[in-house]
């Protein structure tokens, strides 16, 4: 197998569309080989699926795992002991969460991913952080929720790092403004959920009728928009409200979720998602699966290298989006843009067996 | 304020609302199929039929088509014995809360068997209860206030087990159309001692096909089958628990194979007309990869994304595990009827088949000692309602018979 490191020299965004396939066939035809033989429960998947291992294929006719596999089952590729630390995903109480196993090599490669990613947008020197996020969130270290992976995972990036918001989620002004004080004049990145921030920072701010200096700063906040949509809020409204109260005119939101950790989707300066050269989006249609054209909406295929300790490298998400271009952002990064549209809707389910209405 | 789709209820706790009839309910109790009944049934029949609103919903109008008077008519005779029968009294219904028009069912056929009753429905709150207790209040003037005098149509959350407890001791018989966990949580709501109770739970069905037959039938024919069982599985989403979802194919090796094509081809013309949501394609997926890793199946027969088939390698000892869902299904070949053998638990309900005489699977099962199959009936009238259901006589279990 090539050596992902190898991989890692790369820079993210400077690969053209034909190196990149190549690249992308590579290593896939390796990590569908590896996972093959080392995670039985996906053998039997493609065994089932009628694919043929042993002949050479293009990586976007490779099979995908659909993301909610791993809520329902224990996919590794690792024996127990080799288990460097077990990942899971933020659900709600009751709901089941997906369980992500990691060696070391594997965590190790998703933080030097996030690190040439994310360093490619702030820089190589690290800056004072301000998570927008309570502390007692990575409090347990044995359970990784999404949201504390993200923070320790965005924390490598830190000089001096500060909790915006205390455990009750108020916010400590005096904390902030004693941190902004302290780091006057240098660049400082503010990180944390995208829901959170709009929830327990804007909204406080305007409130309180407060306002911050943070006009030096680059906000970095992913999660979602489920529940800004809700509130109809749209992504260019949440930057200029964001501006409005804190002067913040350096704003990124990224897509990527726990399954495929390290490898983020950054958004670029004209608001568009962009793959690096570690992973690739596939947009494909309901009615069979087939292949979107750009600009045509369809249920999102995330393909990531990274994953070698579980067999995540292709997965089907349960979102929608669409595929703006390749290559030709005006922002200058190669790769493919996109956007994301959603999560793919509830339906209205019939049948006749749960009177019991679960809240 | 409740998820899961329907509108957010305001009520006060520990009371519930009232669609229909009040809180003081008469127990007057009735002989089966009572002629003042059967002329309710069936002014209720062409009033839903001529509502213009409810004209839209065909799950109302199968349910006013099944209670006209020639159908009632024709049930009724079913029960003209010479013993006496009278209705128990007071009964009290759950139902269940993802299908919106089980809950007059189960009101019918309450107030065939000679009873009062209240009815708990969905707090979810379905546009077909509305319309249906409001054309029954429409009906009160018309002379069937006795209705409004004897039943009552209540709504009220899950969590006020008082109003259930309450329900639960006056009444003298109790159905609860749900999933195990749901009745587990009414149960704990004590019934008076000669108190009866039915419970519809979570169910499972399959079918079976002689390939034979199939060969032997005529294009048009096999149309009508794929249509049919299109109707069975894809209009309630497979989520029915009459819906098949294992095919156990009968016949010879190369019989079968080609059935087989015939068979699902025909399926997949018909389930094109399939309103598949990307949600539904996505779970589908889910659902199939989990039984694939599982090393349940040995391989796939797929067209597009309609149809999934998935080939068993054995027959599970539990085949309730083999559920689809949105057109997912799985496929065997039964060379002997031995091989259903232990296969058949009480958690199965129907049996749907095609070239098959029911009486060849009811003998299979008696002779079997099988505990599971209370149904069997062709294809395309799994999800029919009857006065028989789950293996019970809902007439007999809610009537008391006088000896004479």
């Amino acid at each position: 197998m090539i050596d992902y490191k190898e991989i890692l020299m790369i820079p993210p965004y400077k690969l053209e569309k034909k190196e990149k396939q190549e690249q992308m066939n590579q290593r896939m035809v390796e990590l569908v080989m590896h996972h093959y033989h080392s995670c039985p429960a996906y053998k039997n998947i493609l065994d089932v699926l009628g694919y043929r291992i042993e002949e050479k294929f293009d990586y976007k006719q490779m099979p995908y795992l659909p993301v909610r596999l791993f809520k329902d089952l224990e996919l590794k590729s690792i024996s127990s002991e080799q288990i460097f630390k077990t990942m899971t995903s933020s659900g709600t109480t009751g709901q089941a969460v997906s369980k992500i196993y990691l060696d070391k090599e594997t965590a190790s490669n998703q933080q030097k991913t996030l690190v040439k990613i994310v360093s490619s947008f702030l820089g190589r020197n690290r800056v004072p952080m301000l998570i927008m996020d309570c502390p007692s969130v990575i409090k347990d270290r044995n359970k990784f929720s999404a949201r504390g992976a993200g923070i320790l995972g965005f924390s490598i990036f830190a000089s001096d790092r500060w909790y915006a918001f205390t455990d009750d989620m108020e916010l400590d002004y005096s904390g902030i403004e004693a941190f902004l004080e302290k780091h006057r004049g240098e660049k400082i990145l503010l990180f944390g959920f995208t829901f959170m921030i709009w929830q327990f920072f804007y909204k406080r701010l305007l409130e309180d009728k407060k306002k911050l200096d943070l006009s030096n700063a680059v906000m970095i906040h992913g999660g979602g928009w489920k529940k800004l949509i809700a509130e109809s809020v749209s992504a260019s409204e949440y930057k200029e409200q964001l501006q409005s109260v804190c002067g913040i005119s350096s704003i990124h939101d990224y897509y990527g979720m726990v399954e495929q950790t390290g490898c983020i989707y950054m958004e670029c300066e004209y608001g568009h998602l962009h793959a690096s050269v570690f992973s690739d989006v596939i947009t494909r249609r309901a009615k069979d699966f087939s292949i979107c054209e750009y600009g045509e909406k369809g249920i999102l295929q995330v393909i990531s290298m990274i994953p070698e300790s579980y067999p995540g490298h292709s997965l089907l998400t349960e979102d929608e989006g669409i595929i703006l271009g390749e290559d030709d952002c005006p922002c200058g990064r190669k790769g493919k843009y996109f956007k994301v549209v959603g999560r793919i809707k509830n339906a209205e389910v019939r049948g006749c067996s749960d009177t019991y209405e679960k809240r | 304020m409740q998820k899961l789709g329907g509108a957010a209820i305001h009520m006060k706790r520990g009371e519930a609302e009232y669609l229909f009839g009040e809180k003081e309910i008469q127990v007057i109790p009735m002989i089966p199929f009572e002629d003042q009944v059967c002329e309710f049934l069936d002014r209720l029949s062409k009033a839903l039929r001529e509502d213009l609103e409810a004209k839209q919903y065909p799950d109302i109008m199968t349910f006013a088509f099944w209670i006209r008077k020639a159908n009632i008519l024709k049930l009724k005779t079913l029960y003209q014995k010479k013993e006496v029968r009278v209705g128990k009294g007071l009964i009290f219904h759950i139902a269940p809360s993802n299908v919106p028009i089980n809950f007059a069912y189960t009101f019918v056929f309450g107030l065939l068997s000679g009873n009062s009753n209240i009815v708990k429905v969905s707090s979810k709150r379905f546009i077909q209860t509305d319309l249906i207790c409001k054309i029954m209040n429409q009906l009160i003037l018309e002379g069937f206030d006795w209705v409004a005098k004897r039943n009552a149509i209540v709504l009220y959350r899950q969590e006020e087990v008082e109003l259930t407890r309450e329900f639960s001791y006056a009444c003298d018989g109790r159905v609860i159309w749900g999933g195990d966990q749901t009745i587990a949580e009414i149960r704990k709501a004590p019934l008076q001692p000669r108190s009866v109770e039915i419970t519809f739970a979570d169910r499972y069905s399959f079918g079976i096909i002689s390939a034979k037959a199939i060969l032997d039938a005529s294009d048009k024919e096999r149309v009508i089958l794929a249509k049919n069982f299109y109707n069975d599985t894809y209009l309630m989403d497979q989520n029915a628990c009459s819906t098949p979802h294992l095919i156990c194919w009968m016949g010879t090796e190369e019989e079968v194979e080609v059935a087989k094509e015939l068979f699902w081809k025909e399926v997949y013309q018909k389930s094109k007309s399939y309103p598949l949501e990307e949600i539904k394609a996505s779970e589908k997926y889910t659902i199939f990869c989990e039984m694939a890793a599982n090393g349940v199946l040995s391989s796939w027969k797929r067209y597009d994304n309609f149809l999934y088939v998935g080939q068993l390698l054995e027959l599970p000892k539990d085949i309730c595990r083999l559920r689809g869902k949105f057109g997912l299904f799985y496929e065997y070949h039964l060379k002997d009827w031995k091989e259903l053998s232990g296969h058949l638990g009480k958690k199965v309900q129907t049996c749907a088949i095609y070239g098959i005489e029911s009486s060849e699977v009811s003998e299979w099962i008696v002779e079997s000692h099988s505990m599971g199959v209370d149904r069997i009936v062709p294809f395309g009238k799994t999800l029919d309602m009857g006065l028989i259901w789950d293996g019970y006589d809902i007439i007999y279990t809610f009537s008391r018979c006088i000896v004479l």
